[in-house]
């Protein structure tokens, strides 16, 4: 029996005991997990905005930790061996697979006739992340089964500690392929909506790909300070009367060559737009709030990019498409093809150009992970990442 | 590869010159699945949940069915089409063993070789029944036809259908099937609900089968830790498929596949 973070509906996350993950297929691994974080995306769940989640799902879909276990089909893992496991699951032989495209896996979702029914096709299954994307147990617990465990996982020398390559999981490669979406010339201006983690990553991805000047927007002080502290020029959109007309004012009247949406569905907002989403989410005639990707659309410049790495789930409404057209923006989105980016991002953390644990604000055991998902949800206590140690009571007692 | 293929047509009509008993029954059939998709229809609309929303649309579904039950007939066909990164050789050789079948159909637990045709066990929640089927035609690499016998519960024609996908992306791999379910809308409003309405089964085959030739195994979450489930949560996990499949079907779920002749 182990611990696990359990869903139990909105707002409600208890530590439960479970039943031990047992290989169930001959490309399956069992890994123990030693570190696991909550992700921005966990908190559409805690909220209750992602359909097809049942009281009793074992949450998490950012974690590490030591093989222990493997199946037949597994020959390039061994027990003892520690790896990052990426949140798309993909089987690496279907035909988006091979084209790079993990995140649009054929074949490791179980349940895609639901998302079929959604959105025509299925992705790939995630961790921890509702039925409708597979309704695999997460790893926000002491133990996760990994599927296709020959192609997912990727192994970390032993120089690099735990807090340095958790993230490769999922948000680093996230922002990474937000800012990679971009089209980053020389001289671009990358405009950023939303200081969370993700968001965090985007800035220093954009710059790593050679972005000029990247401009940060939050309303969180602590997010934007973290955002200045990678070079990022910051506004407080409660601050100002116009986002748009600031970025205007900030990039000669052109507006920024690309906009990254690391918002996404649950965005606050402010103005008329918002009062309108919430009266709708209220009456359950939509699920997202598209304010951040509005502004975005509406700040990009002609012929510009609109990256969204940010979540969304259902239909959007009042989404000015005319500005699209009109401006021929090209939009970039969808769930990170994380296997992708594993290995270069890898490098990238071990050539020191990058330490990803600048992101975390809080370190806390599995037990206490109720009340972190209150503290992120809240953004109390300036918290920007919460990583969890499954093992710190164990080791404890 | 230029095999232009007869599409399953139901044909046989079972309403013609049946006595008023059955007709009766089909009425009273008719009226229970009426009454019992409205009821569930108005609890779910009740519970203004996601799975309130999920049980209203359930029920709908099977007023739907309900009316939409015609009194004279096969009238169902599905017809569905995958794409599978494999040659059409290899799918072909993999059919040939009804082990492999066996791993393709959740509750085909058994299949016999009686003479004329083939007798499919199928087990599962509803009890074991047994369906008798015959191959009509067959073209190797290229496609395979099939249909029920007679004397089968269970009315039915299918087949196969293998073509080169362009620009190496495999073989398109088109499954029609037409059919006719015993218990009327009732029947398959039910099955729809408990995710064994036949266009699932065939859908989901014809899945199962790209998973195998692909990837070697069939994406599954039967069997994995969860917490605590609510009444919900329990019900949903057969349509999930999150629990252990009984005995005799997780053999030949586990039953390794046989690629070779």
């Amino acid at each position: 029996m182990v611990k696990a973070l359990c869903w139990q509906g909105k707002n409600n996350v208890q530590v439960e005991t479970v039943n031990d993950p047992g290989i169930l297929n001959p490309r399956d691994a069992i890994v123990r997990i030693t570190r696991s974080a909550i992700c921005g995306s966990d908190l559409h769940l805690y909220d209750g905005y992602i359909p097809t989640m049942e009281p009793g799902d074992i949450l998490g879909h950012e974690f590490m930790g030591e093989v222990v276990e493997i199946g037949s089909g597994v020959k390039n893992l061994k027990k003892g061996d520690r790896v990052v496991v990426p949140f798309t699951i993909a089987c690496g032989t279907c035909f988006f697979c091979q084209q790079q495209l993990w995140s649009s896996c054929d074949n490791s979702n179980p349940n895609a006739w639901i998302a079929e029914r959604m959105y025509g096709f299925s992705g790939s299954g995630l961790f921890g992340y509702s039925h409708m994307l597979g309704g695999y147990a997460g790893g926000q617990a002491q133990y996760a089964r990994v599927p296709f465990a020959d192609v997912g996982p990727i192994k970390i020398p032993e120089e690099l500690n735990d807090e340095q390559v958790l993230f490769l999981s999922d948000i680093f490669p996230t922002g990474y392929m937000a800012a990679e979406n971009c089209d980053i010339k020389p001289g671009d201006v990358i405009a950023v909506w939303g200081c969370g983690p993700v968001g965090q990553f985007a800035i220093r991805s954009a710059f790593l790909l050679g972005a000029e000047r990247v401009i940060a927007i939050d309303r969180f002080p602590e997010r934007l300070q973290m955002a200045g502290a990678g070079n990022a020029e910051m506004i407080n959109y409660e601050e100002v009367d116009d986002v748009i007309e600031v970025l205007k004012y900030l990039t000669g009247g052109r507006g920024p060559d690309a906009c990254i949406d690391a918002v996404g569905m649950e965005a606050h907002g402010h103005g008329m737009f918002s009062v309108y989403d919430s009266a709708k989410l209220a009456l359950r005639l939509s699920f997202d709030r598209p304010t951040a990707l509005r502004e975005a659309i509406q700040a990009c410049r002609k012929g510009g990019v609109l990256s969204i790495p940010g979540v969304y789930g259902g239909w959007l409404d009042k989404v000015p498409f005319g500005a699209i057209f009109g401006k021929g923006l090209m939009v970039r989105t969808g769930q990170t093809h994380v296997h992708k980016y594993l290995k270069p991002l890898l490098e990238r953390v071990q050539r020191r150009e990058i330490d990803p644990s600048f992101v975390i604000t809080h370190r806390v055991s599995l037990q206490d992970g109720p009340e972190a998902y209150d503290m992120f949800k809240k953004k109390q206590n300036q918290c920007v990442k919460v990583v969890l140690d499954p093992w710190k009571e164990a080791r404890a007692a | 590869m230029s095999s232009s293929i007869e599409k399953p047509v139901a044909q046989k009509n079972y309403a013609v010159g049946e006595p008023n008993g059955r007709c009766r029954m089909r009425r009273a059939r008719k009226a229970v699945s009426l009454i019992s998709g409205v009821g569930l229809a108005i609890f779910g609309i009740s519970r203004r949940s996601w799975t309130g929303a999920a049980l209203a649309s359930a029920g709908g579904y099977i007023v739907y069915r309900g009316i939409k039950d015609r009194t004279n007939g096969i009238t169902n066909i599905i017809e569905v089409s995958y794409t599978i990164n494999r040659s059409a050789e290899e799918i072909y050789r993999f059919l040939r063993h009804w082990e492999n079948i066996l791993r393709l159909v959740p509750n085909l637990v058994n299949v016999h070789d009686r003479g004329p045709g083939l007798a499919l066990i199928f087990g599962g929640r509803f009890g074991e029944f047994e369906i008798r089927t015959q191959p009509i035609d067959q073209r190797e690499n290229q496609f395979v036809a099939w249909e029920s016998m007679a004397d089968s519960a269970f009315q039915h024609r299918g087949s196969l259908e293998l073509r080169e996908a362009p620009g190496k992306r495999g073989t398109e791999a088109t499954l029609a099937f037409g059919y006719q379910l015993p218990g009327g809308g009732l029947g398959r409003g039910l099955t729809a609900v408990f995710g064994e309405h036949p266009e699932q089964q065939v859908r989901g085959g014809l899945r199962r089968l790209k998973q195998l030739m692909e990837t070697g195994e069939i994406a599954t979450t039967a069997g994995q830790p969860t917490g605590r489930r609510g009444i919900k949560g329990r019900i949903l996990e057969s349509l999930y498929r999150e629990k252990m499949p009984p005995q005799g079907v997780e053999r030949s779920a586990r039953q390794p596949m046989i690629v070779g002749d």
